[in-house]
């Protein structure tokens, strides 16, 4: 195997939470606690979980907006979590993000020309023909027309707005594209043809993606790999195909059963998850699913389960995959 | 069946600094008592222009209505004078939900006190009746603790919660026909299975009608009985959920099927933006649509019946579904 | 022929963009019908001298035999009580009025649109130096501010312009900085930080231009509650000065003849009614232009 483009190791964020009281505990929201994870360079991985799981700070933790509490990020051998402002500035060129939704994500007041333009102006020394010259090449790749240039984002439909999203990405030439609910906001069909085009430019530019959505479909078509991250914590992570066809993780299954799709034509295909998500200043002891797990055991509010190898690359967290564990015998009544 | 919506040559327009612009052209829909009826297609479709025409809610200077009559239990709302719509009908026999769960409920009152207003000015019940009506509406929608929920702020509650409360004060006053504008949109999928589910579950014991309004195939079928395919304000395909989806007659019903992904990386089938220039006559898909011929140019086709209940507007079929 | 393809490239969709905030203006026809007296104000500024019909009497003239007339067809607003035109005078107030105005809201929108938008983006110690500093100003009524500053610079037109500025900045400072800061958390400052641009082009690429609208919408705003306090002074002696026909010295010296011609406090009176109403109108009409919202098809 190759060496990971990107590896995690023990990645934390706490934010620290206001209290009411004026001499109690200083409390912590534990956003992302204790991660671990290696992408390859070429893959595609998919981050799945309800919001408030902690997807949205790892990223962020990855593109340095926020600091990271405990643990190191390694990209291509370097630590990102103690780089210097002029070194981050390097790498930075090599991560890039596509944003959820293309209405707030580009600046209302700036022609395409200067979106798109953006990255090259702060890392590059072009004079004003070379920037056009670059920036119609890459309205091209997205599959934009050249009239493009001199006109304001909402002259777009979202779908197109996502488009030049995504060739301000490419600007520089990224190695790693972090994209944050790419279609949420955008209709089926330009969905499809965005999704299409997502494919069609990590082919030809050999990138690695993150791809975060809670549209599990979209997820489901993009990725080679998923993690599944349930309050800060990976709870099951495998190749995309094994994760759809034989989640082993009660939270995994649920997510799974809970999507609406042609196929189904009743409520009671549906599962439903009782309660939502518990909040992260005190996650529940134990497993951290518990609570809401239809499958919890005794032991699973006493001790918090590590993480199993169920097959190649295929991994959960989850106290019912240790049947020949005698301490989860012991937990059945 | 008995009608409780029905809507007949509704012409809707809206005013553009280019001009009139068609937002809606429908021929003919209705929804029966106690039927549910989903409305896909894409933003800008004309989805939420009908829920907003069928309360009365167009922004007045910017929109026209041409011609057409709205139904409600047999009298036109579109007859009805503004102050008939707010005491009679808005709010009181239609309700509506909407997408954002954030923005449609006031982030300065707590969720009892907009909650008993709506039950106030309704049933005009005070002190301890109004508490303990707000606490059944708040369990009907299955809210946990619902005494404790009365005295929460909207930014208290989890989005899911927050849909609840606003499913609550829609249906606090005894609606008989319930507009939902995509209220699943963002939140999770989790969630969402426990919404769909309450929805159904309160259109069942309370005999509601519901227009579904959603721009995913796969959310409506699991919930509506009936699916109505918009296409530029146009009713393109219209029928029982398992026709609509299992045996889709319109080009444009197909395209947006197959541009459900559900395979790692199989190849998307999807409408190309545009193969043709836009005209204004004809059928309003010719511009987009794979199988156009020169014959669809000539008229804008109506609905054809293909099977009991299902019909689709396509030139190209012949009574009965074939083509 | 490339270069004029080039230029069509760039003009079309500007030409657009200026066709559609037309029509949007005109959407609302009290909007539409204050940018014409807007205009009809701002060409009279210009012009004042030349189509006064007694360009003379605006200022030292005087013309006794002809006091205090009623309004004829001679004199279209009457005579004040040296005689002179008071329809040349009122046209010419008109100028002195929009150029102070002007002049007065330039000066303190250059004070307040760094201030706030560097506090807001900044934030920090920087922020905090400048909201205290506009604490201190705001603990004062802006009116009895500006009072209080005409009158220790001693009164003239200028002077009571500074005093405005002076007493006014705070207010919008603040106001821009709250701007500044919803912007700082928008998801395009995201994405242009996640790129690594430097805070200064964050400031003037994303930060400013998106003050910009509410920013212009104030100021138009604003030139009518100068041009209201310019009088306000003038009436109390601390603004222009005699024989200046400022509208609001006009209306302080007709005090006297008040219960005998009404027409000469009336039309100054008029004068400043129309034009405040007109810039108030007239900022609800750029902010419906400016926001790229109400453009969403």
């Amino acid at each position: 195997m190759n060496a990971p483009l990107v590896k995690l190791e023990g990645l934390k964020k706490y934010f620290p939470v206001r209290s009411d009281k004026l001499f109690s505990e200083k409390e912590w929201i534990k956003a992302v606690d204790g991660v671990y994870l290696e992408i390859q360079p070429g893959e595609v991985i998919g981050l799945v979980g309800e919001s408030g799981c902690g997807k949205s700070t790892l990223v962020n933790l990855l593109l340095r907006l926020e600091e990271a509490t405990e643990g190191k990020i390694w990209f291509d051998e370097t630590d990102l979590t103690h780089l210097s402002q002029e070194a981050l500035r390097k790498t930075r060129r090599d991560i890039q993000m596509v944003f959820q939704d293309p209405f707030w994500s580009l600046n209302p007041r700036l022609l395409v020309r200067d979106i798109v333009g953006e990255p090259l102006t702060v890392y590059l020394k072009l004079s004003q023909t070379q920037l056009v010259e670059k920036v119609q090449s890459l309205l091209e790749m997205v599959g934009l027309p050249r009239e493009s240039l001199y006109h304001y984002p909402h002259e777009f439909s979202s779908g197109q707005r996502q488009r030049i999203a995504i060739a301000r990405a490419l600007a520089l030439e990224p190695r790693l594209v972090v994209l944050d609910e790419p279609t949420s906001a955008i209709d089926i069909l330009s969905q499809a043809q965005i999704l299409d085009l997502l494919m069609q430019i990590k082919r030809n530019l050999g990138l690695t993606y993150i791809l975060i959505s809670h549209d599990l479909s979209v997820v489901h078509y993009l990725s080679d790999r998923i993690v599944v991250m349930y309050l800060g914590k990976v709870v099951e992570e495998g190749e995309a195909d094994t994760i759809f066809n034989s989640p082993r993780h009660p939270y995994t299954q649920a997510l799974l059963n809970a999507i609406p799709d042609i196929t189904k034509y009743s409520l009671d295909d549906l599962q439903t998850l009782e309660g939502s998500v518990p909040s992260a200043i005190n996650p529940p002891s134990g497993c951290r699913f518990h609570t809401r797990c239809p499958m919890a055991m005794e032991v699973c509010r006493r001790e918090e389960p590590v993480m199993l190898k169920l097959g190649n690359s295929h991994r959960a967290a989850c106290h019912l995959l240790q049947s020949n564990n005698p301490k989860a015998k012991r937990g059945i009544p | 069946m008995n009608t409780l919506l029905e809507i007949k040559n509704l012409k809707i327009n809206f005013k553009t600094f280019e001009g009139e612009k068609q937002a809606l052209d429908i021929e003919h829909l209705q929804l029966g008592r106690g039927e549910t009826l989903g409305l896909v297609g894409e933003s800008g479709a004309g989805k939420t222009v009908l829920a907003l025409a069928v309360l009365g809610l167009l922004p007045a200077g910017q929109s026209v209505i041409h011609s057409g009559e709205i139904r409600f239990d047999g009298e036109d709302l579109l007859q009805k004078s503004r102050r008939e719509l707010e005491e009679n009908y808005r709010g009181r026999r239609i309700a509506m939900i909407f997408q954002d769960p954030m923005s449609t409920l006031n982030p300065v009152f707590t969720v009892g006190q907009q909650l008993g207003n709506v039950i106030q000015r309704h049933r005009g019940l005070k002190g301890a009746d109004l508490k303990n009506a707000s606490i059944q509406t708040l369990e009907l929608v299955r809210l946990s603790d619902a005494e404790s929920a009365l005295q929460k702020y909207p930014h208290e509650l989890s989005g899911g919660q927050r849909q609840r409360v606003i499913i609550a004060i829609a249906l606090s006053c005894g609606a008989e026909l319930l507009i939902a504008d995509e209220p699943t949109r963002n939140l999770d999928v989790t969630i969402q299975a426990g919404i769909l589910k309450l929805m159904d579950e309160l259109q069942k014991t309370l005999g509601l009608s519901v227009l579904f309004i959603a721009n995913n195939m796969g959310l409506v079928n699991v919930i509506c009985k009936h699916i109505g395919v918009l296409y530029r304000g146009k009713v393109v395909e219209l029928g029982p959920s398992r026709a609509v989806i299992e045996n889709h007659k319109h080009p444009y019903t197909e395209a947006l099927i197959s541009a459900i992904p559900r395979e790692k990386s199989e190849k998307l089938k999807f409408a190309a933006a545009s193969l043709r220039s836009e005209t204004k006559r004809g059928c309003p898909y010719y511009a987009r649509c794979p199988l156009a011929v020169e014959s669809c140019l000539e008229q804008n086709p109506n609905l054809i019946p293909i099977s009991d209940g299902h019909r689709a507007a396509c030139i190209l079929l012949r009574e009965g579904g074939g083509r | 022929m490339k270069s004029f393809d080039e230029f069509l490239l760039v003009f079309k969709p500007q030409w657009r963009e200026f066709q559609q905030s037309l029509y949007l203006f005109n959407r609302n026809h009290l909007q539409f019908a204050s940018l014409m007296v807007v205009l009809l104000l701002v060409l009279i500024a210009i012009f004042a001298p030349w189509i006064a019909p007694y360009p003379t009497h605006i200022l030292e003239e005087t013309n006794v035999q002809d006091k205090l007339l009623a309004p004829s067809t001679q004199y279209w607003f009457g005579t004040d009580e040296l005689g002179r035109d008071m329809f040349s005078r009122v046209l010419y107030g008109t100028r002195i009025s929009l150029v102070t105005a002007l002049i007065a809201v330039f000066i303190s929108l250059c004070i307040r649109i760094p201030l706030g938008a560097v506090a807001g983006t900044l934030g920090g110690f920087v922020d905090e130096v400048i909201m205290r500093l506009t604490d201190i100003f705001l603990s004062f009524p802006p009116l009895l501010l500006s009072i209080a500053i005409a009158a220790f610079l001693g009164p003239s037109l200028q002077n009571a312009i500074a005093a405005i500025v002076i007493s006014w900045w705070p207010w919008y400072t603040r106001l821009i900085r709250g701007q500044a800061v919803s912007i700082r958390e928008r998801q395009f400052v995201r994405a242009a930080l996640s790129i690594g641009t430097p805070r200064s082009k964050i400031i003037f690429n994303h930060v400013l231009p998106n003050t910009i609208a509410p920013v212009i919408v104030q100021a138009s705003m604003d030139i009518g509650g100068v041009i209201l306090t310019i009088a306000a002074l003038s009436f109390l002696g601390l603004g222009a000065q005699a024989p200046t026909p400022e509208w609001g010295l006009l209306i302080s010296t007709s005090r006297t003849y008040f219960l005998n011609a009404w027409w000469y406090s009336t039309f100054p009176g008029l004068a400043i009614i129309v034009t405040v109403l007109a810039f108030n109108l007239i900022g609800d009409g750029i902010r419906e232009v400016l926001d790229p919202k109400t453009r969403k098809i």
